[in-house]
């Protein structure tokens, strides 16, 4: 059912649905040294774990947007 | 609490429901967070003296509000748990049938310094907007309010690799849109095609 190629080699599709659920679960042994490899030789996937680590970085960061309303009512008075 | 801090406290809440209304895609039950939040705040104005940003601190009260609202709204199916049509091709489209690529992911820069640009959390917030209502209900009890798997399939009664799914969708999604809206504008170092 998965379409991600489960062969010697991991495949883009797998590493990158690693990288994701990654974020949610403890991956396997074996799934963290497939994705190590894979990275090694892979620019895209690399990039895309970081991107996805600067994603979570800034989810985790976001505040409400309160500060820019109360500057602009006191810009007003 | 003076006249002029309640004052202060009112003229935030269009953007406070805004906010809620990210979270829950739901107009009422975003308005009666935002009241219950903004009660909270009333009610213990000491607390509030002590902290170090008023909008750290009704952030944490957002977050309360939000998690209550979303375990009963569940329970009482105020909120949508329908599946998002149109989801199947975004992960499909990165990829060629050999499994690889079919673009390079861009570097995106010093992850501190864009974490300092007010700018960057405003396109967050539009980008946030465009996800379909269950994904993004998903990814901001995962992400923001920093609930694990279990316990969102436990409020929205869904299966773990269901949840897995749907927030690598919504990754994929809000990765597209922070590249076409914030990235693809910024000086930085781009990947080697």
């Amino acid at each position: 059912m998965k379409k991600d190629a489960k062969g010697l080699m991991p495949s883009c599709r797998e590493v990158h649905r690693l990288v994701s659920e990654g974020q949610d679960r403890n991956l396997s042994f074996v799934e963290k040294v497939r994705m190590k490899m894979h990275f090694l030789m892979c620019e895209a996937c690399t990039n895309f774990q970081q991107q996805m680590a600067l994603l979570r970085r800034a989810m985790r960061k976001m505040e409400v947007p309160v500060d820019d309303v109360v500057g602009r009512d006191k810009d007003r008075n | 609490m003076s006249t002029e801090h309640h004052k202060e406290l009112e003229s935030m809440r269009p953007a406070l429901v805004r906010f809620a209304i990210l979270h829950l895609r739901n107009e009422t039950l975003a308005e009666d967070v935002v009241q219950d939040a903004l009660i909270a705040v009333l009610e213990k104005p000491d607390r509030f003296a002590g902290q170090s940003s008023l909008r750290t601190y009704v952030t944490g009260i957002m977050k309360h509000k939000i998690i209550d609202v979303l375990r009963s709204a569940h329970r009482e199916r105020q909120i949508e748990t329908q599946d998002d049509q149109s989801e199947d091709d975004v992960i499909d489209a990165l990829f060629r049938a050999d499994g690889h690529t079919a673009q390079m992911a861009n570097r995106w820069g010093d992850p501190d310094g864009t974490l300092e640009q007010k700018d960057f959390f405003r396109v967050m917030e539009i980008c946030l907007e465009k996800l379909p209502a269950k994904t993004a209900r998903i990814f901001m009890m995962r992400e923001w309010l920093e609930l694990d798997t279990e316990e969102i399939c436990k409020e929205l009664g869904c299966t773990t690799s269901n949840v897995w799914v749907m927030l690598y969708r919504a990754r994929i999604r809000l990765r597209e849109c922070l590249e076409l809206n914030w990235f693809a504008h910024q000086p930085i170092v781009r990947a080697r095609e």
